[in-house]
């Protein structure tokens, strides 16, 4: 039973005890930091190998007057995603369970995953000597003892829900159909490349809080499946097309050699 | 010869040395303080120059070993014989060279074995695989050097019998790991076996230099790996600029490379001339670079018919880096060696044919450079360039291949002798 | 608070005013947000848009320090359109009673004032009496003496426009706060009202929380569920430790802590032992002198007694102000020679810090017992401070940390809650009981070889046992604290044995025969064995009326009444205003109150609610404090504009005693000064830091002390976010960096733009993330009442770094 995350950004409070509890259950170090990132409290500026999820602060402000939205950076454990189908040695999977757990021990470090990834989610430890790949892995450990991920359980107003990714859709579209004011028409996760197992919702376009925008619903291994599935007709085709046409020229080329050996001969 | 070598103690040849040497030491840092502390790479923007140009740029200049090879050996164009050999060093050395900055830019590389038994969906899994079994059929092609050079006429009979076997065994052992499916392996092992025996039956032992099937195996992963490069980046639409991501993304990289990989010879060959001595056959190799004109030309059609059906012509004239860079690759790296070589005379001179060739090359390492570095632009990131010790290695790299290829045109039997 | 946070849930309109709740209590966002879901709206009134304001139904921008002017607007909204729960109010509040004929109210002060000594005197605010020495009354509330119709005349002022001119609200902003908050006048709705130090460090702080009280008693929210006055205390056993008189103006459970003109028990008893004669009002503390002769009882044991007032004369007598403010005035003055600090960190968290920091070098020896080397412990080498020149002796103690020890902790609810100790302390480090025990023992043995008047310290009674390694026994501790029979006694036909726990406070006597450490606490222990410990259960079944009181859960003082004055919401038959939500409700057959613990177990009718005063009711007027009977706004000592109410410009009645002992001018004038400034809390810091900046995790999240200034402001002065700047006001000044948001904007008082801006007060010197002390800022003067120093209003200028 795939189980998922919901994220009601309308009940965050931007407390970060999420981002800290996740820090706290891998052993994530802090980073240095100098002041803020943006014109709210944003830190670290980014996600890092040490910082796996990223509450955001955003102004939100419309005809209504100045909002304050917090958003949140994580991978989104897409049901289909973009690295397991780039990672060309298996280090990236996508379990039943959901999440999509990463093995240092077949990693190469070539960092394809994080090209293709259309949420940024996975970084990189640059400066190690063995670097890995670093992003949330939705507690996978816990969940594999029946816990619930760590940000989950300590998100106080329950903006965090953790569950089956079906039952949290429909919990979602409920809220939505509960509130209408409240809430922008849309879960987003529930299509969005093919669908994620992290659910969001918002009171404003998903785009004015950072969320990338513009997606489509196709899964984004899809734009190689084609050219993948094609390599083995390639290599018939090429055979075929290469292998025919030397033997043609070598023929001619053969038979002209003879007749000028005949020639010689005669 | 000798005198004119990397091993005299000429500028230039120091110059070489310098970088060769800096590189290394500047690769051993890249390994003991992590690639954060050599390079300007970062989670924005994970891939850099040592992608655009040791790896993808490196495999488009190296195609020219298939390209010629495939000529002189599979369709007969026997006169540009003398061209092969060095075309195929130039191309293993370049593989060589892009495996090591393969080797300086993963993480983890000693985990790259594990590239043999991955996820066989990965374009980057294909392209480990195939350019793996490129290199190895690239040495195996050079062994008659090795064995002209010690006289192992024995070991030379062997090899022509056996490397067509060994070839057959490469692809069909190929298309297995792409495809996980034994109907696919029979398929292909069974097509590669007829093509083996159709051209053994009728054919004179004198005109059998280098058997087929390993050529006909060099082409036929060559075309998919050159393509596979492309097919990288299909996953990135997010990623990479509309001006350069395109579903024909694998084609054009083919046809770019392939019209690369012939001027990059061309430049080797007149290099080589004044550099080191070497006799090279001229007027063969300019006979051969009339390729070249044609590829540009159909690659100028291709690229013109892909703008045109995404509908991005407003972002040529947008302004901005990406746009200018987009006309400086199109006009320097396409328009250009275009008219060059189609301006009567021009590159039937030394001169002509190497600022020609020049272009080209310039104008696909541009291209790669466009779609790793510049056209990818990420949001509340600043701008990515190259730090000063990334291009260090790059050059460093770069100058351990010219040792090497001065070291072996020596050592072996490449070129003519004088 | 008067009601408890999980009764938030339980709220119509949750009113934000004078705290940042969901920044600084986040776990109670929890609540807010079931309220939510059942319907209720969420204000935020606030000088700034804050994380609350964006978790909120509805932002109001209030300048800092007009908190009564806002409130006072919304008191005259709710007298002039109705909006009052006109039974509640008749019957359970002061409104009919009938107010001395000499009593005024000109200009800005009240009767009574004398300039000289910044006070008020007299009995003028006093009420009428009748023949029995009982308040006069009218309920029609139509005497033009009467507390309500004084209060309509008082407050008439507080017209919208007048209101949003002083505070820069915006007009139709303020007309909906005020419609929607006023309608849980009717009986079965409900307001909570949420407040915290945004309204307490004032000058006026005691009467911000007035104007709160009298605007929830108008329409009937207190004592219900989901209303209440409810202030988020700042520290997780803050609560407890008023409790246990951590202040110097009261001992534990809120006595009265001896003057020096209270000489005998007697006098002392006197005067501090309200009385009644109205036969209906239970006047709770009428029972002072059972809960001070049992709390002496407690302290000297066999040596209290009748023949020696139960040692009365042990206990110090203090001069009229001991606050914080006047501790350092001392200390700069070279008289205080030592200073033990139990996790406090002055030289970051008192005002004008600047002043403090050179106090603190007069000392002779400190003693700082914390977790960390906190500023304060280390101020004798602090920035621009040569160690040689400071001659104190600094102890530095390791302290455990709450997860490091035993013990109950009481939250803003009054539930206190047991703690075990989860990890051993690292090191040396020791429970504050530890080293309070190893103290006093010391102490003690030095008493004992001599010194003047040792008894108070060598007759204490001090045997809790324990390991030497944690300390005393903290149960022994917690169970004095419940109280115990000194002797066999008999109460209501009941027999208890000499050393048997006390079951409640009505069990106490003032004739030696009970003991209690405090009288608030009396049943948290009820018995000897550790399952006697009430505040150790962990019981999650909810009371029968579903409101959320969870009686099993820890254990609530007072007799585990989680909502007090609880009578208040049900009628004179007992019947709840709101039966769907009621807190208790009277069984006439059963003849016993269902719910919560009733405020008094008398049947329904026969007492006035509000037990703890002397008269019953439910105060609207309020004679008893010193700087009115009433809340008028008055301006912050700085401020940018003049007071439009009247010509007193600032709170008559406080002191500025420090103003003329350092014989500068510490106050900062507008045209100097020309931008409001507050200070606030952030959700990642805590207090003066010394925990917080000391955690990589929190410094990564907020690493360096800044300033919040609006667009407006920041274009004006050429500052750009992430600019460092310059904070000055007339006492100190401050390098940050600068915050520049959209949440600040100008204030429009009556044409005039003033800016403000606000400063995080949590850095200082130490630690992993430090920064520039905001309350170098801030002015050492404070609330006539409780001398809490002003931090929320003043003024400064701001400049480019």
């Amino acid at each position: 039973m795939m189980k998922g995350i919901l994220a009601d950004t309308t009940r965050c409070i931007g407390c970060r005890g999420c981002q800290v509890a996740c820090k706290q259950q891998h052993d994530l170090d802090a980073q240095k930091t100098l002041f803020f990132w943006g014109d709210g409290y944003q830190n670290p500026p980014h996600r890092t190998a040490e910082t796996w999820n990223l509450v955001t602060f955003n102004d939100a402000r419309s005809e209504n007057g100045y909002e304050w939205v917090f958003g949140r950076r994580q991978c989104f454990h897409c049901m289909e995603p973009a690295c397991v189908a780039a990672c060309p040695v298996e280090a990236l999977k996508k379990t039943p369970e959901g999440p999509v757990v990463y093995d240092t021990s077949r990693c190469i470090g070539c960092r394809y995953c994080q090209i293709v990834c259309p949420f940024n989610a996975p970084r990189f430890e640059w400066n190690k000597r063995v670097p890995e790949i670093r992003k949330c892995n939705m507690c996978a450990d816990r969940m594999a003892r029946g816990e619930h991920p760590a940000c989950t359980v300590t998100c106080a107003t329950g903006a965090l829900l953790f569950g089956d990714r079906k039952a949290l859709l429909a919990e979602a579209w409920t809220r939505i159909k509960k509130d209408p004011d409240r809430y922008v028409n849309h879960i987003y996760g529930e299509n969005e490349v093919g669908g994620t197992c992290v659910l969001h919702l918002a009171k404003v376009p998903f785009e004015r809080i950072g969320y990338p925008a513009g997606l489509s619903d196709a899964p984004f291994p899809n734009q190689i499946k084609t050219a993948m599935h094609a390599i083995p007709y390639a290599m018939t085709g090429m055979a075929a097309v290469f292998g025919g046409l030397a033997w043609i020229i070598n023929r001619r080329m053969s038979a002209e050699e003879k007749d000028g050996q005949e020639e010689n001969d005669s | 010869m000798k005198d004119k070598s990397f091993s005299a103690l000429t500028p230039g040849a120091l110059i070489v040395w310098f970088f060769a040497l800096a590189g290394m030491v500047g690769i051993v840092v890249r390994f003991w303080a992590g690639l954060g502390a050599v390079s300007n790479l970062s989670d924005g923007y994970p891939w850099g120059l040592w992608v655009a140009v040791d790896i993808m740029a490196g495999v488009a200049l190296a195609s020219g070993g298939f390209v010629v090879a495939g000529v002189v050996h599979l369709f007969g164009g026997k006169q540009f014989q003398a061209l092969a050999r060095p075309a195929v060093l130039t191309a293993l050395l370049g593989y060589l060279m892009f495996v090591l900055g393969l080797i300086v830019d993963m993480g983890q590389p000693w985990h790259m074995f594990y590239l043999f038994f991955g996820n066989h969906m990965s374009p980057l899994y294909e392209i480990g695989w195939c350019a793996s079994l490129y290199t190895l059929v690239l040495c195996l092609e050079l062994l008659p050097a090795v064995f002209e050079k010690y006289s192992m006429k024995r070991a030379l009979r062997l090899w022509l019998k056996a490397s067509p076997w060994l070839a057959i065994l490469l692809l069909s052992v190929f298309t297995y790991a792409m495809t996980y499916s034994l109907v696919w392996f029979l398929v292909v092992t069974a097509i590669l076996v007829v093509w083996e025996f159709l051209m053994v039956g009728g054919k004179t032992r004198r005109d059998v230099q280098v058997p087929f099937l390993l050529i006909g195996a060099g082409v036929m992963l060559s075309f998919l790996h050159q393509a596979s490069l492309g097919v990288l980046y299909l996953m990135a639409p997010h990623k990479l600029s509309a001006l350069w991501y395109s579903p024909q993304l694998p084609i054009l990289f083919l046809v770019s490379g392939i019209g690369a990989g012939v001027s990059m010879m061309a430049m080797e060959a007149l290099g080589s001339e004044k550099l080191m001595g070497h006799r090279i056959p001229f007027r063969p190799l300019v006979a051969f670079s009339r390729l070249v004109p044609m590829v540009l030309a159909l690659y100028l059609v291709l690229k013109i018919v892909d703008i045109l059906s995404r509908d991005v012509l407003p972002l040529l004239f947008a302004g901005g880096a990406a746009a200018i860079m987009w006309w400086v690759e199109v006009v320097l790296g396409i328009v250009l060696p275009l008219v060059l070589y189609l301006w009567p005379g021009f590159t039937a001179k030394r001169k002509g044919l190497f600022w020609a060739s020049f272009f080209v090359v310039a104008g696909v390492v541009i291209n790669r450079i466009n779609v790793v570095m510049v056209g990818v632009d990420v949001e509340r990131w600043g701008p990515y360039y190259p730090s000063w010790s990334e291009w260090l290695i790059t050059m460093g790299i770069i100058a351990m291949g010219l040792l090497a290829y001065d070291w072996l045109t020596d050592e072996l039997p490449i070129h003519e002798s004088p | 608070m008067t009601n408890h946070w999980i009764d938030m849930a339980n709220a119509d309109v949750i009113m934000v005013c004078g705290s940042n709740v969901v920044e600084n209590h986040p776990i109670a966002a929890k609540w807010l947000q079931r309220a939510r879901e059942k319907g209720a709206r969420i204000l935020s009134v606030d000088p700034r848009y804050t994380r609350t304001s964006s978790f909120a139904d509805l932002y109001c921008k209030m300048r800092s320090g007009t908190d009564i002017a806002l409130v006072g607007g919304m008191i005259n909204y709710a007298l002039e359109n109705g909006r009052i729960h006109h039974n509640y109010v008749v019957s359970y509040t002061n409104a009919p009673f009938i107010v001395s004929k000499n009593f005024n109210f000109h200009e800005g002060l009240f009767s009574g004032y004398d300039p000289a000594t910044r006070s008020y005197g007299g009995s003028s605010w006093a009420f009428e009496m009748d023949e029995k020495g009982i308040p006069r009354q009218d309920p029609t509330l139509q005497h033009e003496r009467c507390v309500f119709q004084l209060m309509k005349k008082h407050f008439a002022r507080y017209n919208p426009e007048t209101v949003c001119n002083v505070t820069g609200a915006p007009r139709d902003v303020f007309d909906k706060i005020c419609n929607i908050y006023t309608a849980t006048c009717e009986p079965d709705k409900a307001g909570t009202w949420l407040y915290a130090m945004g309204a307490t460090q004032s000058t006026h702080g005691t009467q911000n929380i007035r104007a709160y009280a009298i605007l929830q008693l108008l329409l009937g929210n207190i004592g219900v569920a989901g209303g209440g006055v409810n202030a988020l205390r700042g520290e997780s056993n803050v609560q407890g430790s008023t409790d246990m008189a951590l202040l110097y103006h009261i001992l534990p459970g809120y006595l009265k802590s001896p003057e020096q003109k209270d000489k005998t028990l007697e006098e002392y008893l006197k005067n501090y032992t309200p009385v009644t004669k109205d036969p209906e009002s239970a006047n709770w503390w009428g029972n002072t002198p059972k809960y001070l002769v049992s709390l002496l009882k407690a302290w000297y044991g066999d040596f209290a007694g009748p023949e020696n007032e139960f040692a009365f004369q042990y206990l110090p007598k203090r001069s009229s102000d001991c606050s914080y403010m006047s501790l350092f005035e001392s200390m700069s003055e070279g008289s205080i020679e030592g200073l033990v600090l139990f996790g406090q960190n002055p030289a970051v968290s008192g005002p004008n810090v600047g002043k403090e920091r050179e106090a603190l070098s007069r000392l002779k020896w400190m003693v700082a017992v914390d977790l960390f080397e906190t500023e304060t412990a280390a101020f004798w080498k602090r920035p621009g401070q040569d160690p040689k020149a400071v001659s104190t002796e600094v102890f530095l103690l390791p302290a455990a940390s709450s997860l490091e020890k035993e013990g109950s902790i009481t939250n803003s609810g009054r539930w206190a809650q047991w703690r075990y100790r989860a990890v051993e302390p690292p090191g040396d480090a020791r429970p504050d009981l530890w080293t309070l025990d190893s103290l006093h023992k010391a102490v003690k043995a030095e008493y004992q070889a001599g010194g003047v008047f040792p008894e108070p310290i060598t007759r204490l009674s001090w045997d809790y046992g324990g390991d030497t390694l944690m300390g005393p026994d903290v149960h022994r501790i917690a169970r004095e604290i419940n109280g115990y029979f000194t002797q066999n006694a008999e109460i209501k036909g009941k027999q208890f044995v000499r050393g048997q726990q006390v079951p409640s406070f009505a069990s106490l006597a003032d004739d030696g025969s009970t003991c209690s450490g405090n009288w608030l606490y009396c049943g948290s222990y009820p018995g000897d064995k550790k399952t006697d410990n009430r505040m150790a259960r962990r019981g999650t079944e909810d009371a029968p009326n579903h409101i959320g009181l969870y009686p099993g859960w820890a254990w609530c003082w007072p007799v585990n009444r989680r909502i007090l004055y609880n009578r208040a919401s049900v009628d004179e038959q007992g019947r709840p205003w709101n039966p769907a939500k009621y807190v208790i409700k009277w069984d006439p057959h059963l003849k016993k109150w269902a719910g919560d613990v009733p405020d008094g177990g008398w049947p329904p009718g026969i007492r006035h609610p509000f037990i703890m005063k002397p008269d019953g009711y439910g105060c609207l007027w309020a004679g008893g404090l010193k700087d009115g009977p009433l809340p008028e706004h008055y301006e912050p000592f700085e401020s940018p504009v003049n007071n439009l109410f009247s010509p007193q410009q600032n709170d008559p009645a406080v002191s500025l005693r420090y103003r003329a002992a350092t014989g500068s001018i510490p106050f900062g004038t507008p045209n100097l000064f020309p931008v409001v400034a507050t200070t606030y809390r952030m959700t990642e810091h805590w207090q003066s830091g010394a925990m917080t900046r000391n955690t990589p995790w929190l410094a990564e999240l907020v690493p360096n002390m800044f300033a919040e200034l609006g667009e407006e402001l920041a274009r004006e002065k050429g500052i750009k976010n992430g600019d460092r700047i310059i904070v000055e006001s007339a006492r100190g000044r401050v390098e940050v960096y600068a915050l520049v948001s959209p949440r600040f904007s100008p204030f429009a008082l009556s044409g005039k733009i003033v800016h403000q801006i606000g400063l995080v007060w949590h850095f200082g010197y130490e630690g992993l993330a430090t920064g520039d002390s905001a309350n170098l800022l801030t002015p050492d003067i404070g609330d006539p009442n409780t001398m809490i120093p002003e931090y929320k209003a003043f003024l400064c200028r701001v400049s480019k770094a």
